[in-house]
């Protein structure tokens, strides 16, 4: 099993003869939870099909940014504003206005949506997908979250307990690399984890005064997806925090380093890049989906293949517009949309708000390295009745971390000369900040629609956004930025500055719900096992199945989610039940 | 960075031989060659470069570590407002440079052209070593509107100026080569995280963040 080795490509698109076209499985995506699917149907024997709609980005050879330095680029990694025209949106983040990752966020003129209230739908249409470019925070639901719809009344009841996902987390786990610690919180609970990143002496100083000062508050290394031990063609992290340009030692996981390889190696697997997937095709006879109509992103040629069982993974938006778009008889709104709720009930995770300041004393300590990850602190609010406030229902977490100012200390005050200058060179304060994530709870208003009236390129309706944050996400922030900065304060943090400017919906790039999981076909599109009620031979499992959000990262989810529906895919196959 | 060097640590810490494909991936992102910049302006004048060479230096002057000129961070500056500053930015900052070379010769009752380093720093030390109410002063206007009064305006658009200048002449500056690779602790592949250690062991700042 060699990450390195080539993928097989279809030869040539004219593909005429229907045997060609016939497959056990497709999987449409290629980013966290297809590349999983991917893996696990092609490991479990299946001739798989997989579809991405962008171009194929192979591992190493296609990180042209990998080893750049700041100086190696004319405008230090920036993108310049002729650049900027062609990413509106994406440049609303972070990750949209640098250079080195401009191949992999979209061009929105080239793939244009639309807003009644703003939403900030960040892309990367690849080989790989989002998988190159993400956070990698890595954390499990617990019951607290499984449950929360249940006993708050918003939204619908997960058809699933923390039991029926607690192995397939640990299977993820161990094969993706998590280093993190295991820290015996009930509600974050533990996994199979590598060995963590260590903290600084900042960070164990906070962790020491918080935990003491406020029971039922942890700080904890955070847990990512990079991994601290070699493992298969895998090498360590080396701490460059450059993973989202592609990782050249594959320690960072993403499809290419973690999960295509792998099903590559079993020789199941066809990858067909610039596969737009425009409808998922229905046997009204069969009461089955029989495959699905590509577009080709190139020659715009429309292709149809077949296959037993579809996985769709092309992220929460894209797969529930497939799904809108895919009418038929039966299916008058689209695919698997009995219950009216497909697109609807979008989350995201609520920032902006958190606490920072500045740290006396360590001046005679620093670190090496430049870890892909900083502490974490778990949801403390609405755990169990101590901590159960009538102010908001669920909880926030916050990622942070604390490090030494550099030369940018001085590029906004008034000094100047050469005492000036050399005095940057010395490591400036410790500083640390920490930043909110919160739930977004499941609002059925909170959706999307399809736009014919504005097609895109290759003639397919694009997507309007009508969805927002609501008032327990505004209570939330501003809970999350006010309990920051009381617990900076509690550490000894200077100069203590909250903040709380809540980010429109979909910054977070947790976007999810749009095809939710649930126990009753009227008011849910899947079934416990992500199978659409009224076509079970389709499976969704990226965010789009989400029940509810919580408030940790939720692609571990996703993966945990995908290797269990697959595997129960692949039972149901042989047995003939789907 | 040396990129030799760089492959060879990179597989010294890998802990395993690198695959052909790796090192063929690592070369030729390598050969690309990005650098620009250099030759003729692409926002200011020919003319106008050794002066900003100069009030580059009167900011960031050589020591015992190379000066400002020594590394032409002021060709950053060039490129920032030609390729990455919006039009807005770009007009105030124009008129900023026009209003501060007239206030030069005002004062030094001589053509820029022909001032020499001292009257840069003469210049500077005129803007800046300014008592705390004047201070507060240039800060609040510069926090607000553009000003319409004729003297106000001048020195909003005269410390707008200096103010951009030096903070984009900082990135070019930390962010060159030079002082990038040979000034401060440059460490491309750190092979592990130590999150506690002798500042002294590391001496200068980390150069990549």
């Amino acid at each position: 099993m060699n990450p390195q080795r080539k993928i097989k490509y279809m030869a040539n698109l004219n593909l005429k003869s229907k045997s060609e076209h016939d497959y056990d499985a497709i999987v449409v995506g290629t980013g966290i939870s297809g590349g999983w699917a991917a893996k696990e149907l092609c490991e479990g024997g299946l001739k798989t099909l997989v579809l991405e709609r962008g171009r194929d980005v192979k591992h190493i050879v296609d990180y042209p940014y990998m080893n750049e330095d700041p100086w190696d680029t004319e405008t230090k990694n920036a993108l310049t504003t002729e650049e900027l025209k062609e990413k509106p949106k994406q440049s609303r983040t972070g990750i949209g206005r640098r250079k080195d990752l401009k191949n992999l966020t979209v061009n929105d003129l080239e793939h244009p949506y639309f807003e009644d209230k703003p939403f900030d739908w960040i892309r990367g249409y690849q080989v790989g997908g989002r998988s190159l470019i993400w956070g990698r925070k890595s954390f499990r639901l617990s019951d607290l979250d499984f449950e929360a719809n249940l006993k708050d009344g918003h939204g619908v009841d997960w058809p699933i307990r923390y039991k029926d996902i607690a192995p397939w987390y640990s299977y993820v786990e161990k094969h993706s690399g998590i280093a993190g610690n295991r820290d015996g919180i009930p509600h974050l609970p533990d996994g199979e984890f590598m060995p963590p990143f260590e903290l600084n002496c900042v960070e164990n100083l906070a962790k020491a005064k918080i935990e003491e000062t406020f029971p039922g508050r942890y700080l904890i290394n955070s847990r990512t997806a990079n991994i601290t031990v070699p493992k298969d063609d895998r090498g360590k992290c080396m701490t460059r925090n450059r993973c989202q340009r592609g990782c050249p030692f594959g320690a960072s996981f993403s499809s290419q380093t973690s999960t295509l390889p792998y099903a590559e190696a079993t020789g199941n697997m066809t990858l067909r890049p610039h596969s737009i997937v425009s409808q998922v095709l229905y046997d009204a006879d069969k009461k089955k989906a029989v495959g699905v109509r590509v577009i080709d992103a190139i020659t715009k040629e429309v292709i149809e293949y077949r296959a037993k069982i579809i996985f769709l993974n092309a992220s929460a938006m894209a797969t529930a517009a497939i799904l809108l778009h895919s009418k038929s008889d039966c299916f008058p709104d689209g695919l698997g949309n009995d219950s009216g709720e497909l697109g609807h009930n979008i989350m995201d995770h609520a920032m902006g708000a958190g606490a920072r300041g500045t740290v006396e004393g360590f001046e005679d300590k620093y670190y090496k390295g430049r870890r892909p990850a900083g502490f974490y602190i778990p949801r403390f609010r609405n755990i169990d009745k101590a901590s159960t406030t009538d102010r908001f229902l669920r909880g926030y977490g916050y990622q942070g971390r604390a490090e030494r100012s550099g030369w940018g200390r001085g590029q906004n005050n008034a000094a100047f000369g050469g005492d000036f200058k050399d005095s940057l060179m010395k490591p400036g304060p410790w500083s640390i900040r920490m930043g909110g994530f919160a739930e977004c709870l499941p609002y059925h208003e909170n959706h999307m629609r399809l736009n014919y009236d504005t097609l895109d390129q290759w003639g397919q309706p694009t997507i309007i956004f009508d969805a927002e944050f609501k008032d327990n996400e505004k209570k939330l922030c501003e809970d999350a930025a006010a309990s920051g900065a009381e617990m900076l304060e509690a550490v000894g943090v200077k100069n203590v500055k909250a903040t709380c400017n809540i980010t429109n919906i979909g910054l977070g790039i947790h976007e999810m719900g749009t095809a939710r999981m649930g126990r009753d076909p009227e008011s849910s599109v899947l079934n416990g096992n992500n199978q659409i009620h009224t076509v079970p031979n389709v499976f969704v499992t990226d965010g789009a199945a989400m029940t509810s959000s919580a408030c940790q990262n939720p692609s571990l989810t996703y993966m945990a989610l995908t290797a269990r529906a697959a595997n129960y895919a692949i039972k149901a196959l042989k047995n003939n039940t789907i | 960075m040396q990129r030799r060097t760089a492959i060879q640590s990179i597989s010294a810490v890998l802990g395993y031989s690198l695959t052909p494909t790796m090192i063929t991936g690592l070369i030729s992102s390598c050969k690309e060659e990005r650098k620009e910049g250099v030759g003729n302006p692409l926002f200011f004048e020919l003319g106008d470069m050794p002066i900003l060479g100069k009030l580059g230096e009167a900011f960031l002057p050589r020591t015992e570590t190379p000066g400002a000129m020594d590394v032409k961070a002021h060709l950053f500056v060039d490129v920032f407002l030609a390729k990455l500053a919006n039009v807005n930015d770009q007009k105030l900052f124009k008129r900023g440079f026009k209003a501060w070379k007239n206030d030069f010769e005002q004062v030094t009752k001589t053509a820029i052209e022909g001032a020499d380093q001292s009257a840069y720093k003469k210049n500077l030390d005129a803007h800046y070593n300014i008592d705390g109410g004047q201070r507060k002063e240039v800060n609040e206007l510069l926090a607000g509107e553009e000003p319409s009064e004729s003297l106000s305006l001048n020195k909003f658009l005269i410390y707008n100026f200096l103010k951009k200048f030096k903070s984009v002449l900082m990135l070019g500056y930390f962010g060159s080569e030079e002082i990038g690779e040979n000034v401060l602790s440059y460490l491309p592949v750190p092979g592990e995280y130590e999150g506690c250690i002798p500042a002294a062991d590391v001496g200068n700042t980390w150069s990549l963040g």
